[in-house]
């Protein structure tokens, strides 16, 4: 099979099954799918090395929303008020 | 994308379902990337087989010529030709005086006969400017699926391509004497293209699992 389109099939099968998972689990926050999704592509690119348009803007982008996550999820456990 | 889009309002600010909302924010990140992902992208069979057509045409010239060198990839004018000795090799000097000279199929330069080849590689997927073993990677691995990884390495004034599981095509002997397989052939040309300069393919080395072909610098610009 073409490079390209396992890089889609897997990412998308693996996206599905997080997503199935975590709704069998009874997970309520959509933080952790975000955070879960963005590890998923961030592994699925690094393994296929796939061709995409502005990679580095969307890496850049969704680094920032995963950190972003992280941080706030820390401050709740802190008991800090963001 | 937008499916996702519309998902996540819908159930996570009207109907509060988090579940469906989760799949649509798969499905916006799916989306992008689709988006994202170039879509001319050519299969690398028919790439293959038109390559391998013109390899073929380069065995008949060489089965007619009979060279006894080894191809010297040289950057003339925003283009990449193989020079192949036809008697002994020729000395650096010879190349660079051949380069000046208007292109002819058989060169000659200070007595020294030069097969002058464009050389099979896709050059429309050459950008103007790039890293090495980047184009590399992208040519031999992802566009024309030859091998798995391809690895470059400069040691002093030789380059050494490691192509690991190569894939070959054909058995074309006098290319392969002179050029190498298809695989050191394309990673040639892209050292002239990327370096500017002019490399002589010095020999290649067929592993288990690997190809090892090494090249001579011969000119920086």
């Amino acid at each position: 099979m073409n490079r390209r389109y396992l890089f889609l099939a897997l990412y998308s099968l693996a996206a599905f099954i997080i997503a199935s998972s975590l709704i069998f689990l009874g997970e309520r926050r959509l933080d952790v799918y975000l955070s879960l999704y963005i590890l998923n592509y961030f592994i699925m690119v690094s393994i296929f090395d796939p061709k995409i348009k502005y990679r580095s803007f969307l890496n850049v982008v969704l680094f920032i929303i995963f950190i972003l996550i992280v941080v706030f999820r820390v401050a709740e456990i802190l008991g800090w008020k963001i | 994308m937008c499916f996702g889009v519309v998902f996540v309002l819908v159930y996570y600010f009207l109907y509060f379902v988090v579940e469906f909302a989760a799949i649509g924010l798969a499905a916006i990140l799916i989306g992008v990337v689709l988006m994202l992902m170039p879509s001319e992208v050519m299969p690398s069979e028919p790439i293959k087989a038109l390559l391998e057509g013109a390899v073929a045409n380069i065995e008949c010239i060489l089965e007619e010529i009979a060279p006894q060198g080894k191809a010297v990839y040289c950057f003339i004018k925003d283009k990449v030709y193989a020079f192949v000795p036809v008697t002994i090799n020729p000395v650096s000097a010879d190349i660079i005086e051949a380069i000046k000279m208007p292109l002819r199929l058989i060169m000659n330069v200070e007595g020294s006969d030069l097969l002058a080849i464009i050389p099979p590689a896709p050059f429309r997927e050459f950008p103007a400017e790039g890293d090495a073993e980047s184009l590399l990677d992208s040519i031999i691995v992802n566009l024309m699926e030859l091998a798995d990884a391809v690895y470059l390495k400069k040691e002093g004034d030789y380059f050494v391509v490691r192509a690991i599981k190569p894939r070959f095509i054909g058995d074309y002997p006098r290319f392969t004497y002179s050029f190498g397989s298809l695989i050191s052939c394309i990673a040639g040309t892209i050292l002239a293209w990327c370096y500017k300069t002019v490399v002589q393919f010095e020999h290649e080395t067929r592993l288990e699992k690997e190809l090892v072909a090494v090249y001579r610098v011969i000119e920086h610009e």
